[in-house]
Order: C-alpha cells, then sequence, then structure tokens
C-alpha cells in the first residue's frame, strides 16, 4: 500500500498537521505534515539531528508538540492526560537503548504493562507473553534477566513487550543502532515478519536495505522537514531534491 | 551467553583449547614473597618488607594490649555477668521474665524456619573451615607467647598497671595450649583431607554445613551455661558454689533446642510448602513485633465493656461497633470504586456512597460516639456543610469521563476530609481510620480493575482497620506488669524497640518525602526539600528533646501519649530526612529511558514510579541504606540524655554506681564490652545486607 493508494474512505492511522516543536530556541519540527494509513510501513531517513526521532517521539507524546495537531487513531493528542493514556495504550514503541526494566524477568517485562494497565490476569498476560516470545524467537530466555542477553535478544524482548499492549500503531526508534553488526538481522527479521501481518509502522532507521526491501514510503528529514518522500524506488533510484541526493551519495 | 538453536543455522565447531600454563607450585614462601614482600627491584622490596613489618608490630602491641587487659584478674569481668539482666531488660519485673523469653522465642523459631527458608547458609569448603580454625588458633597462639608477665601497654609507659603478673597465666594458660593445639590440628586434618581428595581424584573439596558452626555454638554455650563457675565477687554471693543462676541457663537451653528443632521441622514444611511458608514467614516477621511488644511484653488489661460496648458504653463506640461501621461501610465503598467494567455512574454512585453515608448519618436523631465527633459545629450546619460537600463531590464526578477518573476525584475529596479530621476534637482512632480509607480509595485506581485487585483492596481494607482498631486498643490499655521504673521497657530492649520502630516509620516517610522532592507540582517539591534540610539541619538530641517535651504541643487536641512514643516519632522524624536523601540519589540515577519505556506502554505516573522506578531506585542506594541503619542503631544510645534508660546508659552510669564494691568503677571493662557488643550486630548485619545485595544483584545490567 503506498501513499496515493490510500483507501478513499478509511481514516488515516496518524495524521499530522503542521507540527513544530522547540528545544528552546533550536527549532526541531518546521511544519511537518504527513498522514500514515492503518497497515502502512513509513521509514524515516535523515542525517543526525534532522528530527527523526523528536518526530516519532511527539507521536506518543514523550515530547509535547508546540504547534500544529497530532491526530492518532481518532484521538487528537492534546494536554489532557485521558488523551494521552488512551494514545500511548494504542502506540507501541521500541527504543533504540531497548530499555528493558533491568530489576524484571524477560518475562514480566512483556506482562507488566498488560496486567496493570489492561486489568488482564497474570495467568492470561503471562500467556500471552509466552506467545510473544514465541513470535520473537526466544521462548527459551523468559525467566532470565535482560542483563543475560545479548543485544539483539534484547531489542527482540523490547519488541514483545511493545506487542503486548495489542497496539495499532508500532514506533521505532533507531531500533537497530546500539546493535552489533551480527544482531541487526534477527531483529530487521522480526520487524519484516511484523510489518507482514499488516503492522502500522513507523521506523526511524538507518538501515538502507531494510527500507528498500519493507517500506511502503520514506521520509527524508533534514532540519525538521520532509523534504522528500515517496515510495523506495522513487526515492533510491530517482530522487528529486539535491540534499536528499548528497544524502544518498554519502551513505550508499 | 547461550545461542538460541534454530533449525538451518550453521554452528561451526569452537577449535579445542590448550590448558593454561602450569602455575608456580604454592607454599609459603611465595604467599609471602607476593603478599608481604611484594615488588619487582630491590629497592621496592625492602619498602614493602619495611612496611609489612612496622605493621605487624603496631598489630602485635594491640593484641598484647587487649589480651592483658583482658585477662588480667584485676579486670572485674563479673560486672558484666553478674548484670547481664539489667543491661537487657533493665527493671523488667523478675515474675513476668517468661514473656521476655516468650519474646526471643518467637524471633528465634522464625529465625530458624527464616534460615532454613531462603537456604542461607549452604556450605563451605572444608579447606576454608579450617583455615578459619588455623587463623583463630595461631593468633591465640601468639597472645599466649606475648602475655607472659607483660604489663597492659602499648608502647611508652603502662597503660594500665597489671596487679600481680605472676598470678596470670597459670590459671589461663590452658586455654591458649587448648588454642595452639586447635591450630596444629586443623592445618594437619586440613591437609590430610586435602591430599585425601586429590588422591581419589574428587574435582571438589569436601563440603562442610555452615550452619552447623552456629549449632555447635549453641551447644558449647548450653554446656558452658550448666558447668561455668562466675569469678568470685565480694560480699553478697556464696564464693564456692557460684554457678549460672538456672533462671538464665535454663530458659537458654530450652531456647536452642526449640531453635534447633524449629530449623529442623522446617525443613519438611519447606519441601511441602516452598512458597507458602515464605509468604507466611514475611507476614509473621511483620505481625510478630507488635505482638510482642504490645501483647507479650506490655501485659495489656483488657476492658472488655470498651471493646464488645456492653454497660456504660454504647455499642458504637465500642471497637468492635467501630470496627464493624468502618470495616463494612469503607469495604463496601472501596468495592464499588474499584469496579472493572464500570463507568462514569459507577464513579457517581462511589461519591454518593461515600459521603451521603457521612450527610444520612448526620440526621440520625441521636449520632453515637465517633459520629457526633465529626460533627463540631452542630446540627444543621454540619448537615449543610455535608451536603454542600457531597455536591461538590457529585459535580466532579459527573464531569469527568472514565472510572478511573472518577475515583480520583472521589480519592482527592476523601484525603481533603482525612485531613481536616486531624484538626477537629475526636478520638485519636477516628482519625486514623479516616486517614488510612481515604488513601486505599486513591490508591483503588492504580491496584483495582482486576478481579484480584478489587478483592485484594477490600480485603485490605478490612485488614488495616482491624490493625488499627486492636492495636489502638492494646495501646491505650494500662499495662499489668509492676516495673519500677519510669517504662515497663529498658536496657537492650528498649534500644531494639527504639532501632526497629525507628527505621520501619521512617522508610515510607523518607520514600514519600524523595518522590516529593521530584514531583513536578512545585508545592510537594517546596515542602518536601524544606522539611529534608529543616530536619537535616538541627541536631538529634534538639530532635530527642523536641519529642519527649514539645511534640504534645504541636498535635492536635485529644492527642496525648508516652514520652518513649514522642522519642519514637523523634527519631522516625530524623531519620526520614536521612532516608529522602538516600533514596533521591537512587532515583537520580535510574536513567531517563526507564521513565519513557514505562510511559510509553501505557502505566500511569504511579506505577510507573512504584512498579518500574522505586524498585530500581531503592536497590541502587542499599549500601547506604544500610550504613544508615547502622547509625541509627548507634544513635539511639543517645536517648539516655533525656532520662530514657538504654543499654549503654546502664553500662556507663548504672553498673559503676552500684552499691557492691565489686562493681564500682568498672567504666572501662563495661565500656569494652558495650563496644564488642553493639560490634557484633552491626557487624551481622552489614553481613545479611551484603548477602541481600548479591542476591538483588542478580538483575543488574
Amino acid at each position: 500500500m503506498t501513499a496515493d493508494a490510500a483507501p478513499a474512505n478509511g481514516t488515516p492511522a496518524i495524521i499530522c498537521e503542521n507540527v513544530g516543536k522547540w528545544f528552546g530556541d533550536f527549532q526541531a519540527l518546521r511544519e511537518v505534515t504527513v498522514s500514515i494509513d492503518p497497515g502502512e510501513v513509513v521509514v524515516v531517513i535523515g542525517p543526525s539531528g534532522s528530527g527523526k526521532s523528536t518526530f516519532i517521539r511527539c507521536i506518543n507524546h514523550l515530547e509535547a508538540h508546540q504547534q500544529g495537531r497530532i491526530v492518532v487513531d481518532g484521538i487528537e493528542l492534546t494536554n489532557d492526560l485521558r488523551n494521552i493514556d488512551a494514545i500511548r495504550r494504542e502506540v507501541g514503541m521500541v527504543f533504540q537503548q531497548f530499555n528493558l526494566f533491568p530489576h524484571l524477568t524477560v518475562l514480566d517485562n512483556i506482562s507488566l504493562a498488560p496486567i496493570w494497565v489492561r486489568n488482564q490476569t497474570r495467568a492470561e498476560a503471562e500467556e500471552a507473553a509466552m506467545g510473544l516470545l514465541e513470535r520473537v524467537g526466544i521462548p527459551e530466555q523468559a525467566d532470565k534477566f535482560p542483563g543475560q542477553l545479548s543485544g539483539g535478544q534484547q531489542q527482540r524482548v523490547a519488541i514483545a513487550r511493545a506487542l503486548a499492549m495489542n497496539p495499532k500503531v508500532m514506533l521505532f526508534d533507531e531500533p537497530t543502532s546500539a546493535l552489533d553488526p551480527e544482531m541487526i538481522k534477527e531483529v530487521l527479521d522480526v520487524m519484516k515478519e511484523l510489518a507482514g501481518t499488516g503492522m502500522t509502522m513507523i521506523v526511524v532507521t538507518h538501515e538502507m536495505g531494510f527500507a528498500r526491501e519493507v517500506a511502503d514510503r520514506v521520509l527524508f528529514f533534514d532540519y525538521g522537514s520532509i523534504v522528500e518522500e515517496g515510495t523506495p524506488e522513487h526515492f533510491f533510484t530517482d530522487p528529486q531534491h539535491d540534499r536528499t541526493k548528497l544524502f544518498l551519495d554519502q551513505i550508499l | 551467553m547461550d545461542e538460541e538453536r534454530r533449525p538451518g543455522r550453521v554452528f561451526l565447531e569452537p577449535p579445542s583449547s590448550a590448558p593454561p600454563p602450569e602455575p608456580p607450585p604454592a607454599g609459603p614462601w611465595r604467599w609471602m614473597r607476593e603478599n608481604l614482600f611484594s615488588g619487582e627491584t630491590w629497592p621496592k622490596i625492602a619498602g614493602n618488607g619495611i612496611l609489612t613489618l612496622a605493621f605487624l608490630l603496631i598489630g602485635l602491641n594491640l593484641l598484647r594490649f587487649v589480651t592483658t587487659y583482658t585477662f588480667d584478674p584485676a579486670r572485674k569481668w563479673s560486672a558484666v555477668t553478674y548484670n547481664m539482666k539489667l543491661l537487657m531488660v533493665q527493671a523488667f519485673p523478675g515474675d513476668d521474665m517468661i514473656r521476655i523469653w516468650t519474646s526471643i522465642g518467637i524471633v528465634a523459631v522464625l529465625a530458624a524456619w527464616s534460615l532454613r527458608s531462603w537456604e542461607v547458609g549452604g556450605s563451605m569448603p572444608l579447606g576454608r573451615l579450617l583455615s578459619m580454625l588455623r587463623s583463630a588458633g595461631a593468633i591465640l597462639a601468639v597472645m599466649a607467647v606475648m602475655h607472659h608477665g607483660a604489663e597492659a601497654r602499648v608502647w611508652g609507659p603502662p597503660l594500665l598497671q597489671v596487679d600481680n603478673p605472676a598470678d596470670w597465666g597459670g590459671s589461663r594458660l590452658w586455654i591458649f595450649l587448648a588454642a595452639s593445639a586447635v591450630a596444629a590440628a586443623a592445618h594437619l586434618w586440613g591437609r590430610r583431607v586435602r591430599e585425601a581428595s586429590r588422591l581419589s581424584g574428587g574435582e571438589s573439596e569436601p563440603a562442610f554445613p555452615v550452619l552447623l558452626l552456629p549449632a555447635a555454638a549453641m551447644a558449647v554455650i548450653a554446656v558452658v551455661l550448666w558447668t561455668a563457675r562466675l569469678p568470685v565477687v565480694d560480699g553478697q554471693f556464696d564464693e564456692t558454689t557460684a554457678r549460672i543462676a538456672a533462671t538464665t541457663a535454663r530458659p537458654w537451653t530450652i531456647l536452642f533446642a526449640v531453635t534447633i528443632a524449629a530449623y529442623l521441622l522446617a525443613v519438611p514444611l519447606q519441601n511441602r510448602f516452598p512458597v507458602g511458608l515464605r509468604r507466611f514467614l514475611r507476614i509473621a516477621w511483620i505481625f510478630s513485633y507488635p505482638v510482642i511488644v504490645m501483647v507479650i511484653q506490655r501485659k495489656p488489661v483488657l476492658e472488655w465493656a470498651d471493646i464488645l460496648g456492653f454497660g456504660q458504653v454504647s455499642f458504637f463506640a465500642s471497637d468492635l461497633g467501630t470496627l464493624l461501621v468502618f470495616g463494612v461501610l469503607g469495604g463496601a465503598a472501596l468495592w464499588i470504586v474499584s469496579l472493572p467494567r464500570s463507568k462514569k455512574e459507577v464513579g457517581a454512585a462511589a461519591g454518593g456512597i461515600g459521603f451521603c453515608l457521612v450527610g444520612g448519618a448526620l440526621l440520625i436523631g441521636d449520632p453515637p460516639a465517633w459520629l457526633a465527633a465529626l460533627l463540631p459545629l452542630g446540627g444543621l450546619t454540619d448537615v449543610l456543610l455535608a451536603a454542600a460537600l457531597t455536591t461538590v463531590m457529585m459535580l466532579g464526578v459527573w464531569r469527568v469521563a472514565d472510572r478511573v477518573e472518577a475515583v480520583r476525584v472521589v480519592g482527592t475529596c476523601l484525603a481533603v476530609a482525612a485531613a481536616a479530621v486531624w484538626a477537629l476534637p475526636m478520638p485519636f482512632l477516628y482519625r486514623a481510620l479516616v486517614t488510612a480509607f481515604a488513601l486505599l480509595v486513591m490508591g483503588a485506581p492504580t491496584f483495582g480493575g482486576t478481579p484480584a485487585g478489587r478483592r485484594n483492596l477490600t480485603v485490605g481494607w478490612a485488614i488495616v482497620a482491624a490493625l488499627l482498631v486492636v492495636s489502638f486498643r492494646l495501646g491505650v490499655a494500662e499495662t499489668g506488669l509492676e516495673y519500677q521504673s519510669t517504662t515497663f521497657l529498658g536496657g537492650f530492649n528498649l534500644t531494639i524497640l527504639l532501632t526497629i520502630t525507628g527505621i520501619a516509620l521512617s522508610f515510607p516517610l523518607g520514600v514519600l518525602l524523595a518522590l516529593g522532592r521530584n514531583s513536578s507540582l512545585s508545592i510537594f517539591r517546596l515542602v518536601c526539600t524544606g522539611y529534608i534540610e529543616l530536619v537535616r539541619s538541627v541536631p538529634l538530641i534538639t530532635w530527642l528533646f523536641f519529642g519527649a517535651s514539645m511534640l504534645v504541643a504541636f498535635l492536635p487536641q485529644g492527642v496525648e501519649f508516652d514520652e518513649l512514643v514522642g522519642v519514637i516519632g523523634a527519631l522516625a522524624i530524623f531519620s526520614s530526612a536521612y532516608v529522602a536523601v538516600n533514596i533521591q540519589g537512587g532515583l537520580q540515577a535510574v536513567g531517563k529511558g526507564q521513565y519513557e519505556a514505562a510511559q510509553a506502554v501505557g502505566l500511569s505516573t504511579v506505577q510507573s514510579t512504584s512498579l518500574v522506578i522505586l524498585p530500581q531506585a531503592i536497590r541502587t542506594v542499599i549500601p547506604a541504606l544500610v550504613s544508615h541503619i547502622i547509625v541509627s542503631f548507634k544513635d539511639t544510645s543517645l536517648v539516655a540524655i533525656i532520662g530514657l534508660t538504654d543499654v549503654l546508659l546502664i553500662a556507663r552510669s548504672a553498673i559503676p554506681q552500684q552499691s557492691n564494691p565489686s562493681f564500682q568503677g568498672t567504666i572501662t571493662q563495661m565500656m569494652f564490652f558495650m563496644a564488642l557488643f553493639y560490634w557484633i550486630f552491626t557487624y551481622a548485619f552489614s553481613k545479611m545486607s551484603r548477602r541481600y545485595e548479591r542476591n538483588v544483584g542478580l538483575g543488574e545490567r
């Protein structure tokens, strides 16, 4: 599914209109406008400091935007705590540094939020968590602590933890940047499998191979605004903007 | 790290590794060369060697001083042994000593079960035990060589003149000889054991169960209690048969037997109910404390008319009536506010229940005492006030969207009402009950929700209410003990009570202060920072005076208590500031990513704090908290200044001033003994905490 082939009557999963964000005097996001449909996989690339991470962190309100509108799954993100809570229940996030809870076992990491936020019983939540661990390929690590796992395994646990809340949208903030080269593939495999199931995903990454293979659409950020967007073929073979050409020349 | 094995993935065989190079043979010379005279060049070796020898000399001199001082016949150690009861329990009536023994028994049984249940001890290599025995024996043997005819001095003139050097030796020489023999035997046996295990090709050394050591120690102490003769004391005691009294020896022997039996009994229990026993023990430890202090040692005289409500007392003013009213109504309200499927109307109903109860009950013609206490203004004004408050709550609840918000509004209103009751003249118990209820309602959105959480919350309220009612009754009842002192507690008994209560109260307070200091609400930050800075900048002794004599003036009407309670409050206030500072350090050590991850999975602020942030923060600062607990334990000795007779006061002034000439002026001995006594407890505690740190360290990155 691509941007121009969006269903006529379906509501977009995420709408951003003229989103602006400042850190002090520094403008991190400039009038970002984008609409993402359910089931779409959007890859966000760009040089460091270009606002990619800030953009996806605004979507689940880890950063507050100061201008414009963000609507997730029909709920507008305002300073109202109830809306923020409702959106966070529907949006899963995977961090560059994994951010697993080091004092809990892998199984408890995954089942914590379903128990406390979704009010599931412990047995239900743990059964679901085991299912997710099967899905990311490490059921035998359930009783270990995060510190005993490799980076790739930790990141897969982090994906399972985000999936445990049955989110409608998944955000990935450079999920493979902190990994050894050997472990990148195992994480990307899990993400590909997830994309195949029709999950709406926004992925900030430097993995161009992943972008080419999996993305429905690529957004190129520079200085806080979207410089270019399009399908992967279009983006990698026929970039329009000079800035995009320069970036692609440097990394490919 | 074990790699996961997926079909289709190829694993290369790792190359076989060569054995490490053979180390040079071990031996005493190599050990000395590496540890005492280390270094590559001669000047370095000479320098290190001189340092080693110098410190060896200093150490030996100190050892000689301690030896000659301790074993000098002029030392009246009998001041310690004959006054042991005074030191431990001060003026606790002799007829009721069974209460003290029962307390120790409860602690001993729980300790034995806990040792078994948490699998403390395990086994150590036999070699390590033998080397410990060898070191201890060798040190005693060195002391034997040095003591003879020596004066008690470090350097220079004698610090303490030994009265008759010729006396010393003879009678005690056998201790040292036995020690040397033990050392030699342990050494030989250890070599044989190691040889044998090497010959039989066993990989590991034979192991030795560690818990046999305390068991053996108990057996030795029991034998000593029944056979040893106390040193002769002039005057009061029979010089020929000064044995340890059976009133001391018999209870201790029984206690040791009970402890060992309890441990053995716990073995099958632990195998049968591995989780259940631990849960039982956790609860039992918590309950043992009020039971021991309030029931067993205090011997409360209970007025059953006040408890059950007959005679002069109306049912609603009795303990049972209060418990029923608060327990049933509060339980019903909590049951409703924690409904899992509820929406707006349930929140509204909860608001209704909470305050219509009060409003409706106000209209009853003849309100019971606890209700009358709620009515400071009387008549119509109260009804109007309650109606207004209820209306505010109903409106607030009506406007909010979902159950969670509704319950939060109810909880906040109740908390304000709870804070207000502390300003009203009413029995302390009602204030406490209303406050506890408000806190539980505020926690309902976080801890309710699931059917299990809902049940826990309601049952939890019933338990809290019952505990409050029972402990207030036990606390205000007169004691049936006939003690000749200001309080029934004294000596080490008092020290332990002050330490445990002070710490137990200061921890929750400290955690709340630390969280408040990090709060986003600036009024919380201001109040908590102000509290911490004020409390820390005033000496503990000032707080103790404040607690003992001035605190009552600051409290609401109708709150009066014993000097002891004020002192405990002062210790808790002082200690909580330090706990807060420590925990705040831990909070800062938890990375920002943890807050973000907790928020991203949808946890609320309270949930992410209590489930993710605090557990990590507290783990980080366990060493600091342990040293704080040790400091607090030692600081309890300051209560002597405001007239409470703790163990140190007895040792420092009561015993050296006794009329018996043998005990007069024995302050140096008593201080030596007290140093050893405090050391035993603090050292045991720091060992325990190190074990705990190792266990929780498993989850650390």
